[in-house]
């Protein structure tokens, strides 16, 4: 006991954090409606069903509170827009066309563009509003996206493109009557119009009304220099020239263009990220002031509720550590082949085997949101109103409250493993106590954790606070091992007896009159119960000379090894770590145990001789063992030790291999007489 | 002495304001003062242990308006010229006022029209920047679907504006 006392109050240092105090839905406001926690059990999470309302479509009160605000608080809003927007919000009332009437006020135009970067245009030919047009206008609002070439200033939906833009020789052969000096007018674009560059060595493509357009000028102008008596020539070429000037300011714009548009769109795309953020954030704010863990709703890598099919971005982080690991490993363990027959493949398929097993190994756990609903929910970029939230929370709180389930679960478990490790040295000790009393018969692990006595030491967070709880508990603990061993014994017993009685072989009047009183060892047959009354009073002395008999051998169920009564239990522990014992030592087969019974009669020796005593005399003798096959002949092994006798296996099936131990089927032994070639030995070593 | 000039120093920070729906709320002088409205008030008026009136404000948005107050009453007051500085990107609106003002279309109109009526620039600032990003990106229809304007142009004007999306330009 001092021993205990002295041990007991070292405690741990790593504790377990707490584990399942309160049901969350006494401590969340919001209350899930989720299945408990199943270890292996991701149905839950396939089945996570989500149908997605667009919260901007949604019926709204109708009231039209922007058209009722201030017109000073107006113009301070529309003064915020874009080229773009102007554009779209100019077209919607008319008190907001007047209000961006560029007669009223062109600054308003003029300030928008230049705010978005929009510089003014060196070649001029532009109002505010048609410059608004062609760098943020849409001409065609059917379609979602315009080609907008800033090379011919020009807007156009895909099928106008398609017909307007060609190559100059296409045009002039539709339009025949071109000026010869035409094309040097135009402007003109590398860009085709399903937006892919004109290859080099190929000519530039023109927008045919403007080149229609420039063919009149040029006649226009010959026309008129005709009238005047001068020179058609010089006229058509001092339009070329002018033109060659304005085609050179235009192009120049049309670079600062490209550019701003692509310093615009990488803003935007930095502020749709912002914005996600923001978004990321404050339901991560909602969610905690509900009363969930940050942790049962976020992956690693800080998204909430990842919407890869596992978390890709911890993946990423560890995907190049992983590989090298795993080709060191391979390395190691002499995988090289394995990794040699990977490299002829495809980069990607090899890539993609990797990954695989990566993610068997340490991604399992990745719950994944489903797709619609973390992108339209989640990483979405609006802003996130009450509505949305009120519509869209419920899917996330069902997510973190299983998280939460598994977590707690989880950390349960832990808590458990490290308090039942705590128990160890208990274990060993009692073992030592029990087994000098009990023929060495003792519990596995397992087993012993499994006592009532002991489960209250691990089971319950509080019960190892509590250091004098283990000392008060080792009566308790001990009582527990003695019954739980003295009722396998019982068991054990009324099975082998039942045999005996089965066989003709003779017992005490007691047990016979116990085995035909009850109908099994315990109460109603269910060992839970109990021992049944009479069997409650069989003692050690009224079993142990009938359990020592040559004839109660038992059959190891796993490896079909015979041993008497304490051996196959110890043998079952050690051995196979059972944990339920009587439930894999079987009675060998009625051949067998007749097979022992006419071993004894021809050695002349009674049924009741017990194991030890013929192991003496005999132990050292050879047998000749006929077997019957699987194919049904009959099959002599001659020369066998007494140990090959009782191992239940065929020498040969004994040198085979360590494998074939744990087959289950006996061999069907048909008679086991004393060895002849061995008799000189077996009658120098003991005449009986 | 020292007790009377602490007595003194308190009654001059804590101003009280009074809703249109009769509610009172007291607050820091700092905090009031970033309504230009208030701040003129109190000059004008002196000390007073009197309620100042705000009959257009209601409670709730003067409360969420308060809110904005108290976190910006440290800053610094806007230069004049800052306050017309075009170049200033239209979505450079601070994260703290991104979430301040994630409110409902009602309040956040409600907002804009206390914050223009308090005089308080910068929180009207916040409030025209989130209006107009909401506008932003968006066709007119989808525009007059999300604030309810009414389309109210005749169909002569209509055919008028369409006539303006096609393609024209002065050369």
């Amino acid at each position: 006991m001092a021993e205990t006392t002295g041990r007991a109050p070292d405690q741990p240092t790593p504790r377990a954090t707490p584990a399942y105090q309160l049901a969350p839905v006494f401590t969340k406001k919001e209350k899930p409606v989720c299945p408990p926690f199943e270890p292996g059990d991701r149905r839950w999470v396939e089945d996570w069903y989500w149908d997605f309302d667009n919260p901007d479509e949604e019926e709204n009160d109708g009231v039209d509170r922007l058209s009722a605000l201030p017109v000073e608080v107006l113009i301070m809003i529309i003064s915020h827009l874009t080229p773009g927007s102007l554009l779209a919000i100019s077209r919607t009332s008319r008190l907001f066309r007047s209000l961006t009437s560029p007669i009223r006020d062109e600054t308003i135009w003029r300030e928008a563009r230049r705010r978005n970067g929009w510089r003014d245009l060196e070649a001029g030919g532009m109002n505010e509003v048609q410059h608004a047009k062609l760098v943020e206008g849409r001409i065609c609002f059917a379609w979602e996206t315009c080609r907008r070439d800033f090379s011919l200033r020009t807007v156009l939906c895909r099928p106008c493109a398609l017909r307007l833009i060609k190559e100059g020789d296409a045009i002039s052969t539709e339009f025949w009557h071109l000026h010869p000096q035409t094309f040097s007018c135009c402007l003109s674009t590398r860009k085709k119009p399903d937006g892919s560059d004109v290859p080099d060595g190929q000519d530039s493509l023109f927008y045919t009304p403007d080149v229609t357009k420039q063919a009149a000028l040029l006649y226009d102008k010959e026309a008129n220099a005709l009238a005047r008596n001068e020179s058609p020539q010089s006229a058509s070429l001092a339009h070329v020239s002018r033109r060659t000037k304005f085609k050179g300011r235009v192009r120049r714009d049309a670079a600062k263009m490209v550019a701003n548009e692509k310093s615009l769109a990488q803003a935007r795309g930095v502020e749709a990220e912002r914005r996600r953020r923001m978004r990321r954030e404050t339901i991560t704010e909602k969610m905690v002031s509900l009363g969930w863990e940050e942790e049962d709703f976020c992956c690693d890598c800080g998204n909430l509720a990842c919407a890869a099919s596992w978390c890709l971005q911890c993946f990423e982080d560890d995907f190049d550590d992983d590989i090298d690991d795993w080709e060191s490993s391979s390395d190691e363990r002499g995988e090289l082949s394995e990794l040699a027959a990977l490299l002829p493949e495809d980069e990607e398929l090899r890539d993609a085997r990797i990954v695989a097993k990566i993610k068997a190994k340490f991604h399992t756990d990745c719950t994944p949101a489903p797709f619609e609903y973390a992108e339209n929910f989640l990483y979405d970029d609006r802003r996130l109103g009450y509505e949305e939230w009120e519509a869209c929370k419920d899917p996330l709180i069902e997510y973190a409250a299983r998280n939460e389930h598994e977590r707690l679960w989880r950390e349960e478990q832990e808590g458990q493993k490290y308090r039942q490790d705590e128990l160890k040295p208990l274990f060993e000790r009692l073992k030592g106590v029990v087994a000098s009393a009990r023929q060495g018969v003792f519990l596995s692990l397992a087993t012993f954790y499994d006592l009532s006595s002991v489960k209250t030491l691990w089971q319950d967070e509080d019960a190892y606070d509590d250091p004098e709880a283990w000392v008060s508990a080792e009566p308790t603990i001990l009582r527990d091992l003695f019954d739980h061993i003295h009722r396998g014994k019982v068991r054990l017993f009324d099975r082998i007896a039942r045999a005996h009685l089965n066989d003709g072989i003779a017992l005490p009047s007691f047990v016979k009159t116990v085995l035909e009183c009850e109908h099994g060892a315990c109460v109603d047959g269910e060992p839970s119960k109990g021992l049944a009354p009479l069997h409650a009073v069989l003692t050690d002395s009224d079993m142990d000379p009938i359990l020592s008999r040559l004839t109660s051998l038992f059959r190891c169920g796993i490896c079909s090894a015979k041993r008497s009564y304490p051996a196959i239990a110890i043998h079952l522990v050690d051995e196979h770590s059972v944990t339920n014992v009587p439930a894999y030592a079987n009675i060998p087969s009625e051949a067998f145990r007749q097979v022992t019974k006419g071993l004894l009669d021809d050695f002349g020796l009674s049924h009741d001789i017990s194991f030890a005593a013929f192991e003496k005399a005999h132990g050292d003798a050879r047998f000749d063992v006929t077997t019957r096959t699987s194919s049904g002949e009959t099959e002599t092994s001659v020369g066998e030790t007494w140990a090959h006798v009782l191992s239940g296996k065929s020498p040969a099936e004994l040198e085979a291999g360590r494998r074939k131990l744990s087959a289950s089927t006996d061999r069907n032994i048909l008679k086991i007489r004393l060895s002849v070639v061995h008799s000189e030995q077996a009658a120098d070593s003991s005449p009986i | 002495m020292s007790a009377r000039g602490e007595a003194e120093q308190g009654s001059e920070t804590n101003v009280t304001l009074q809703t249109s729906d009769d509610e009172q709320f007291k607050v820091d002088r700092d905090v009031a003062n970033r309504s230009v409205l208030i701040r003129n008030m109190l000059e004008d008026v002196g000390e007073s242990e009197q309620a100042i009136p705000l009959p257009n404000v209601s409670a709730n948005v003067l409360k969420k308006v308060l809110e904005w107050c108290e976190h910006h009453k440290k800053d610094p007051e806007p230069l004049a010229e800052d306050l017309d500085d075009n170049r200033r990107k239209t979505t450079e609106i601070s994260d703290w006022d991104a979430k301040f003002i994630q409110v409902d279309q009602e309040m956040l109109f409600e907002i804009i029209l206390a914050a223009n009526y308090l005089d308080i620039k910068p929180l009207l600032d916040v409030g025209c920047k989130t209006v107009a990003n909401m506008i932003k990106g968006k066709q007119p229809e989808e525009i007059r679907k999300l604030f309810n304007i009414v389309n109210d142009f005749t169909p002569e004007e209509e055919a008028q504006i369409k006539k303006e999306n096609e393609w024209a330009e002065d050369r």
